[in-house]
């Protein structure tokens, strides 16, 4: 909620080309007392991270431009962000889960067990 | 076979034989004559008799004797013994042991030696003419036998040598099929072995080993490389026998390839199928998640009674986004419901007149709040009072597909849109600057469940340019592409002005 002032506040990095999706997650997130910042596709998402690196990611698998597993590839095997913890959001459940994210959630996305997610693997 | 039955009389006594003539002349058999023992033999070993009369009584080698080296020469011919003098029984045994079927006595009663003869002549022919049957029947077995063999038209049907894999046979379908000459199978040992694709000599291989090794019979499925180099599929099943002594194995070899390609394509279809119910899983889900968040958050905050905190701006975007998401779910539904119409030809037109720039517009401005173009890159160009005989439902959908299209695959770059009349035709050409199409992709697109990319970067169920052809089909019209990759693409929809006259369009 609002009053999250006694820890720092948190940021989330959503890497999610539908624009109906990620801008809808951008508000309600907001609304929960998050910063959030929005990449449409990889190389977005990678520039996103080097400004600024994120308490956890929101990440989509089938993007235009690079897509979550190359994605995934870059961010592991860079050591300073291989830490954050990666939320993969797909449709896909056996693709989702063969790239061992942190946590698997299956589209169509349930809100509380998304924020239950980010704020327990950003804690 | 009409040639006359041969009875032989051996006498050492020109005038008995000369009586025998004379007595015999009438019958339906011929006498030849032999002066003695040695010369009747020589005469048995050309030619088969049907009886032998024989004389006892001669010089150097008598009637027994005689006898006896015809039987040992493997000569069955029946004997018939003449001899002037009744004698004792053990004269007679001496006879019957030496292979007499019967005696005659002189002086010889003529009607019962023609009678005597008769009989055994008749036997004679009777037993010959069982083996010219027997003959005549194995040669037919062996003609019908050969006449299934060559009649397989598919099937190589051959022998090979177990010890040495050299083929003794090979039926003449294999030049056909195989394109080797049967002189080539049998030129090298285990020919069949030696034309298997490389990757399959081992399972060729390994059976003819376990044939070797003993097992009564194998059968597998390999490649073969045709004389002309084509490759062709087999299925052979070979058996183990024996020939002459010799154990020899027997194959069949099926040409298959046709029964592959079927089963090739069957599985083809399936993984098509497959993926595309997972694809289209996917796109049913994609608008489902604003959806489901949105109302989540609405229901989060009412329930604490925080509804105020959402600005109004904010509410109205998300409703925005609600409608578009449910719109599009709905899009997809009827997509798919469509593909099964399609496949059952239910899919119809109800024409009229329409006017085509306002169509086009009007499919322009679904897109307009799309936030991947920006206003000023739509470059529409747009030929006025074009009116199309068209279902203007459905010629919005090509459209908006081609539209949808555009804008997914032009890389956020400008899209031009041009209506104009040529040849009787109204052309709508859609043109995007973005990733392109490359000439290999350009016509399988239009199937049902194709696309050029890879669903990892792009969403969509594959079935907006399959649909658009149909619907066009249905307008008689043509949807057309061209493209190069990276320079973009130009769909071109021709739609016959006076479909009015185009026959079976209002069904």
């Amino acid at each position: 909620m609002k009053n999250q002032s006694t820890t720092a506040q948190r940021t989330v990095l959503i890497v999610e080309d539908n624009s109906a999706i990620n801008g809808v997650l951008k508000t309600l997130l907001e609304l929960e007392g998050y910063r959030v910042i929005v990449a449409r596709e990889g190389r977005e998402g990678i520039e996103a991270l080097r400004r600024e690196p994120p308490d956890v990611i929101v990440l989509d698998m089938m993007m235009p431009g690079m897509n979550g597993w190359h994605f995934l590839d870059y961010q592991k095997a860079e050591s300073r962000f291989a830490k954050i913890p990666v939320i993969v959001i797909s449709a896909f459940g056996e693709i989702a889960r063969s790239v061992r994210p942190d946590a698997y959630l299956p589209k169509p996305l349930k809100l509380e067990l998304l924020l239950e997610t980010i704020q327990k693997l950003s804690a | 076979m009409n040639t006359r039955p041969v009875v032989l009389a051996i006498d050492d006594e020109p005038q008995n034989l000369f009586m025998l003539k004379a007595a015999l002349e009438d019958c339906n058999f011929d006498l030849i004559t032999a002066g003695s023992g040695k010369e009747g033999i020589e005469v048995l070993c050309e030619r088969e008799c049907a009886a032998i009369l024989l004389d006892v009584h001669m010089p150097d080698m008598d009637g027994f004797e005689t006898a006896l080296w015809v039987r040992a020469r493997g000569i069955h011919t029946p004997i018939i013994f003449i001899t002037a003098i009744k004698q004792g029984q053990s004269y007679a045994m001496r006879g019957y042991e030496a292979g007499a079927v019967d005696f005659l006595f002189k002086p010889l009663n003529l009607n019962i030696l023609r009678a005597k003869i008769s009989v055994l002549v008749e036997l004679f022919q009777r037993k010959r003419e069982v083996e010219i049957k027997a003959v005549r029947n194995v040669e037919s077995a062996e003609r019908r036998y050969r006449d299934l063999v060559e009649g397989i038209p598919n099937g190589i049907v051959w022998t090979s040598i177990a010890d040495n894999g050299v083929f003794n046979f090979v039926s003449s379908s294999a030049q056909k099929i195989s394109g080797y000459p049967a002189r080539d199978w049998s030129a090298r040992r285990y020919f069949l072995i030696m034309i298997s694709h490389p990757d399959d000599v081992e399972t060729v291989g390994t059976a003819i080993g376990s044939l070797l090794a003993g097992a009564g019979h194998v059968d597998f499925e390999h490649r073969v490389i045709r004389a002309d180099g084509t490759e062709m599929w087999m299925h052979t099943t070979i058996r183990t026998g024996e020939h002459r002594g010799d154990l020899e194995h027997r194959g069949l070899s099926f040409d298959i390839t046709s029964l592959k390609k079927t089963e090739q394509s069957l599985r083809e279809t399936i993984v098509i199928r497959d993926e595309f119910i997972s694809i289209a899983s996917h796109e049913l889900k994609t608008p489902l998640t604003p959806l489901q968040l949105q109302i989540e958050g609405f229901q989060r905050l009412a329930k604490r009674g925080e509804l105020h905190r959402m600005p109004p701006e904010t509410v109205n975007r998300m409703l925005g986004v609600s409608a578009a998401q449910v719109d599009l779910l709905n899009r997809r539904v009827n997509q798919l419901l469509e593909i099964s119409s399609i496949k059952a030809g239910k899919v119809t037109i109800e024409a009229r007149e329409v006017d085509l720039a306002a169509l086009v517009r009007k499919a322009v401005d679904l897109f307009e709040a799309n936030p991947t173009i920006k206003r000023e890159d739509w470059k529409l160009n747009l030929a006025e009072e074009v009116k199309g005989h068209v279902d203007p439902d459905r010629i919005e959908q090509v459209l908006v597909n081609l539209i949808d299209n555009a804008i997914k695959y032009g890389l956020g770059k400008p899209i031009e849109i041009t209506l104009r009349e040529n040849a009787g035709h109204a052309e709508v050409t859609v043109v995007d600057r973005g990733i392109g199409i490359p000439a290999e992709d350009q016509q399988r697109i239009f199937k049902r469940f194709e696309r050029a990319v890879s669903p990892s970067n792009y969403s969509g169920m594959g079935l907006g340019l399959f649909i658009s052809r149909q619907i066009a089909d249905l307008h008689e019209g043509i949807i057309s592409v061209e493209s190069r990759p990276n320079e973009g693409s130009a769909f071109k929809l021709s739609l016959p002005l006076d479909l009015e006259n185009v026959a079976g369009v209002q069904r």
